[in-house]
């Protein structure tokens, strides 16, 4: 009894000090950053971080000489309706291209995937002449409309989807649900896991756009976040670091809503069964 | 399927479609309301946190002093990615009447024909006084024997030193011109009597360093007179100049009172770091950085002007900062307001304001006696420095700044033989390769751009 519980509790105390090392290493610029937004500015420059300087100074600063609770409402709207839009459009093309029988329908699919073989950045210019032409520049629909649908989403739950027990199809054929009944009732809770995880996916993708809302929006009232917090930096002169580290931590905090959210979610769905 | 998911379906539903309603039913450009009847001049920008707030006391000032015009500035994200979107956005509705571009997109500009020379108003202007503005700063901006544009948010490398720290070991701090030897002395003298603590100096590794040490020894990088009587075809990075000042580097490095923070932006930070945190005494950066280095700073800040090699007069270095820019794709009306609005942000009340809270550099000779100014240099005598380099600088072809695109290419090259030389590589060969590299990119650029 002995003899056999010893090396599994050394492998245990290996494997928990390896884990927590391995934390250590991820959790701790996460945390020196939010200790950083606490500490006056000056402290920061000179390279100070064992100060205990401590106060929430730099946050009521960041509220209230910054436009950043008009950039955080801006990239809450954009990612909401993104991921929302998202949802509905890739789950509707997935339904097609998994229950759908229709002509040339792998040979779409694969045009599908194509796209996804292009960086978004590679396609930048294109698209920027295709906005300005439609003379949407500097608008929120700049921000929403070339991200309403998604090659990856189509892609991700069209495999998702073709896990459905085709016993469910039957069935469904049997009690005579037509395809949007079957798409709402069965195809869409059946997946649910999935979907959750797209969701948080193209929330989380919206929200950390830089790029494209640079190049596509001009004043303040259409700017997202992280363009915000590039715009708490100057380019020569005096930096307020402490109030840059205190937005960069008050941008976060939807972030790990998202993920924690996501993650409650993804357990509950594991363990449901839906067929019986 | 639970109750819970399908409602939270109906409701996304719901908002998906009260976003098309929305997206569809007012589609017009997101901008902030003013009162129509005065002329917009729309304003794009690059300066963000401290200096925006300083520059929007600007525009707010040029609002209130007349009724015709109403500038809305417009901060645009860094200068490079500004300079792209100001170049694709012309001729529509959204590009600005006057933006600010940095120094190194100035050829970029004038070959773009996008932009309508600041001189033009000026000419019909008898109020404004040409002459009153820093002529080094006027004579970047110039092309063909006229102003392109306005001079704006104006820097200068200087030498920043710990003067508390020389007081306590005794150092005679350096002259306010000094040569290369003057501050390896200093530096030297540093390391040894902090017994090692300090080091002495460190020179970080940025290509707009290197061609500084190059133009203030009278030196001009690029042919065509770096650029001014014509298109670059081919540069010189191994000239005595620039070798002179690597090698005052290396025996800085020998002696082991130099110390490198690499290159890069957290290399700049990293080395405002050690030196506010008495790590290293001397080093060369950008006047506008003298703001962050007297706010809560104990110790005392020394200043002089950017090192010159021994035996030969300072040429004076090049400013560095941005301009502001007269698009020609707008009405006469708004192109005349643009120019109403560079006179005003140049006037000497409002570049002493705009030094005290920036410490960018005010241009207008008259601003030296507004009372904000000489506040500012009684509170901190070193500030003046800088000042009082730009207007020493006597402007001439090498130092009125590289006329040449792709500066952002040919200064990742400059860094790589920088490097390499700090790393104890030879100098000669890796500004050989450098040239060699550079000298490449000017020609692909130039073939590109359909210059002969």
């Amino acid at each position: 009894m002995i003899s056999t519980n010893k090396p599994s509790r050394l492998n245990k105390i290996v494997s928990y000090t390896l884990l927590l090392l391995l934390a250590f290493v991820i959790l701790a610029p996460f945390f020196i950053g939010i200790w950083t937004s606490f500490l006056p500015t000056m402290e920061i420059a000179k390279g100070n971080f064992l100060s205990t300087d401590l106060s929430f100074n730099n946050y009521v600063a960041a509220f209230t000489k910054t436009p950043i609770l008009r950039y955080l409402a801006n990239s809450l709207v954009v990612s909401t309706l993104t991921m929302a839009a998202q949802l509905v459009f890739c789950s509707m093309s997935a339904y097609a291209f998994v229950f759908l029988k229709f002509k040339y329908r792998n040979a779409i699919f694969i045009l599908f995937l194509i796209t996804m073989m292009l960086p978004f950045e590679a396609e930048i210019i294109p698209n920027f002449t295709t906005v300005k032409n439609l003379g949407m520049l500097d608008h929120y629909s700049v921000l929403l409309i070339p991200f309403l649908t998604s090659a990856f989403g189509t892609f991700m739950l069209r495999q998702s989807f073709m896990q459905t027990p085709n016993e469910l199809k039957e069935a469904a054929d049997i009690e005579g649900l037509n395809h949007f009944q079957f798409y709402w009732n069965i195809v869409l809770p059946y997946n649910k896991v999935s979907l959750i995880t797209l969701g948080a996916y193209s929330f989380l993708g919206a929200w950390n756009q830089y790029l494209w809302p640079m190049l596509t929006t001009f004043s303040n009232n259409s700017r997202l976040i992280q363009n915000g917090l590039r715009q708490l930096q100057s380019e020569e002169t005096f930096n307020d670091w402490g109030m840059i580290q205190a937005s960069a931590a008050i941008i976060v905090i939807p972030t790990i809503l998202v993920l924690f959210i996501g993650q409650h979610y993804f357990k509950s769905g594991m363990n449901e069964g839906a067929v019986k | 399927m639970s109750k819970r998911l399908k409602n939270s379906l109906i409701s996304l539903a719901l908002i998906i479609s009260a976003v098309f309603v929305g997206i569809f039913t007012t589609n017009n450009p997101v901008r902030s309301s003013s009162s129509s009847d005065r002329t917009q001049i729309v304003f794009w920008h690059e300066l963000g946190g401290a200096s925006e707030d300083a520059l929007e006391e600007v525009v707010n000032g040029f609002n209130k002093s007349q009724s015709k015009y109403e500038v809305v500035p417009k901060y645009q994200g860094s200068y490079d990615e500004a300079i792209q979107k100001i170049l694709q956005t012309h001729g529509t509705s959204t590009s600005p009447a006057v933006f600010q571009a940095f120094d190194i997109a100035t050829a970029q500009m004038i070959h773009s024909k996008y932009t309508t020379p600041v001189q033009n108003f000026i000419d019909k202007d008898p109020d404004f006084d040409i002459e009153k503005i820093a002529p080094a700063a006027r004579s970047f901006y110039s092309n063909g024997g006229k102003q392109q544009a306005m001079p704006f948010n104006t820097s200068q490398p200087v030498l920043y030193y710990n003067a508390s720290l020389l007081k306590k070991y005794n150092i005679t701090p350096p002259p306010v011109s000094p040569t290369y030897s003057d501050i390896t002395r200093v530096a030297k003298q540093l390391y040894e009597r902090s017994g090692h603590k300090t080091k002495g100096m460190t020179i970080q590794i940025y290509g707009w360093l290197l061609e500084q040490a190059t133009t203030n020894a009278g030196t001009a990088l690029a042919n065509n007179n770096n650029g001014h009587t014509g298109i670059p075809t081919s540069v010189d990075m191994n000239n005595p100049s620039t070798v002179k000042f690597l090698e005052w580097i290396h025996e800085n490095i020998k002696s082991g009172d130099f110390i490198n923070y690499g290159s890069g932006a957290s290399a700049g930070a990293n080395q405002t770091a050690g030196f506010l945190a008495g790590k290293v005494g001397i080093f060369i950066q950008s006047s506008a950085s003298i703001g962050e280095l007297t706010a809560n700073n104990k110790d005392k800040l020394g200043i002089t002007y950017f090192p010159h090699p021994d035996g030969q007069k300072a040429n004076g270095v090049s400013i560095g900062g941005a301009a502001l820019w007269i698009s020609n794709d707008k009405p006469k009306a708004v192109q005349q307001g643009a120019y109403e609005f560079a006179k005003y942000a140049l006037s000497p009340a409002v570049q002493a304001q705009w030094q005290k809270s920036t410490g960018y550099l005010a241009l207008n000779k008259d601003s030296q006696k507004e009372k904000i100014l000489k506040d500012l240099y009684a509170k901190n005598p070193e500030a003046k420095v800088p000042g009082q380099q730009l207007a020493d600088a006597k402007p001439n072809y090498v130092n009125s700044g590289i006329l040449l695109e792709g500066m952002q290419v040919t200064r990742q090259l400059e860094e790589v033989a920088m490097e390499e030389s700090y790393n104890g590589g030879d100098i000669h060969k890796a500004l050989k390769k450098a040239t060699k590299n550079v000298n490449q990119n000017i020609k692909t650029s130039n073939r590109a751009n359909g210059y002969k």
